[in-house]
């Protein structure tokens, strides 16, 4: 982690959730995906291994988002009609979800929700990146699609203490994260962070689901990266696209649509540019779902 | 004073503040243009076209409020709820809140259309 989170934090919380291990083979393949010196081949023959996980990874690339006309059927295929970057981030968000799998709501959180408002976010921030004309735009909506896996973490390996945030939700009307930060002392963002770097995630995601609610005290290397995703939570939460229970929009500091280079036409442009991608996003709910 | 605006936004009368150019810096028309009908078609036929920038320093404000003038009540009460935590003396809160309205009006004609 570029931006290290305090160790009393971290203390509490290993207090409130039980910090889930990684199955061998995503343990091995996660770290392997930002490693340069690992080829796709290598990443393939390692993943080959778990079936359920090659097969997500397969129907991952071969949704809408990624509108190949021909399906694919192989690893090997896909790494030639999507090159190595594509098929990197499908790895990693197949990777990610397959954690996640065979979860049971039993504490009233909106999975579903919490999913469409996440892929919203992937979206717009892969439309920002657009805009901003940034490389490996794909890579962006990876960082939406996960910004806010410790809400999910929470609700899978600390229901007890989850279950205390969604009433203390519900009873005072308040936004989810001003409920966590009331019951538990941090952010869904920080618990988030610190799973994932704990599982040897690339230090740009940990960064980027630590401190996508803290970006103004942030003063690590992704603050660009960060920044993005910040305001894209923000502009799917203006489009409607929020988990139940949680519909209200942060109000925007301007200094961070500054540093982004975004004037009013801007956005207007980005969320227009959203809109059109995120029909295609419906059958990757369904691969979610899938879980 | 001016205001940048998409393409799409453009109208009949407005006058460029900027030169216009495609998205690889080739100017297209000239700064101090008042824009005509014939402008808006050529424009339409050009691609790699995103923005423009015109005299006016409110200009998208008032496409939104034009935008966003009869829109359904289910809607603004969406809107309203959303913003609760807003100060609504904050910069961008109009701006904010008409946006918020224009897409949630858009995105729900493309989920139908998809559905």
């Amino acid at each position: 982690m570029n931006k290290p989170v305090p160790s009393h934090i971290k203390q509490r919380l290993e207090q409130v959730v039980n910090i889930p291990t990684l199955p061998q083979v995503l343990a091995k393949v996660i770290p392997m995906l930002s490693d340069p010196r690992v080829s796709v081949r290598e990443i393939a023959w390692i993943i080959s291994q778990d079936q359920a996980l090659v097969s997500r990874i397969l129907r991952i690339v071969n949704s809408a988002f990624y509108g190949f006309p021909r399906q694919i059927k192989t690893i090997d295929h896909a790494l030639v009609v999507l090159g190595f970057n594509r098929l990197k981030a499908a790895i990693f968000t197949a990777s990610v979800l397959e954690v996640f799998k065979n979860g049971k709501n039993a504490i009233g959180f909106d999975v579903k929700g919490f999913w469409e408002h996440s892929i919203g976010v992937g979206v717009v921030a892969k439309s920002l990146a657009k805009y901003l004309r940034l490389s490996n735009v794909e890579e962006h909506f990876i960082f939406g699609l996960l910004h806010d896996i410790g809400k999910l973490v929470m609700d899978y390996y600390g229901k007890e203490h989850y279950k205390q945030v969604l009433s203390y939700r519900k009873e005072h009307n308040v936004p989810l994260r001003k409920a966590e930060v009331e019951v538990l002392g941090f952010d869904h963002g920080v618990i988030g962070g610190v799973i994932f770097e704990r599982w040897n995630l690339p230090p740009d995601v940990v960064d980027i689901v630590c401190w996508h609610h803290e970006v103004i005290g942030y003063d690590g290397k992704y603050l660009q990266n960060v920044a993005i995703v910040y305001v894209a939570d923000i502009f799917a939460r203006m489009m409607g696209i929020s988990d139940e229970g949680d519909p209200y929009v942060p109000q925007v500091n301007k200094n961070i649509l500054s540093l982004l280079k975004l004037d009013l036409g801007a956005i207007d442009f980005v969320l227009s540019d959203a809109i059109s991608q995120l029909s295609s996003m419906k059958d990757f709910l369904e691969i979610i779902k899938g879980n | 004073m001016s205001s940048r605006i998409r393409i799409q936004d453009l109208r009949v009368g407005m006058v460029l503040a900027e030169n216009l150019t495609n998205d690889d810096g080739m100017m297209i028309l000239p700064a101090g243009k008042v824009i005509d009908q014939q402008d808006l078609e050529k424009l339409s036929q050009i691609e790699k076209l995103s923005f423009a920038v015109v005299e006016g320093d409110a200009v998208l404000l008032d496409i939104l409020k034009e935008e966003t003038k009869t829109v359904d009540e289910q809607i603004l009460k969406e809107v309203d709820e959303a913003f609760k935590y807003w100060n609504p003396d904050a910069e961008l809160f109009d701006e904010f809140r008409l946006l918020a309205i224009k897409y949630r009006v858009l995105l729900r004609r493309v989920s139908q259309e998809s559905n």
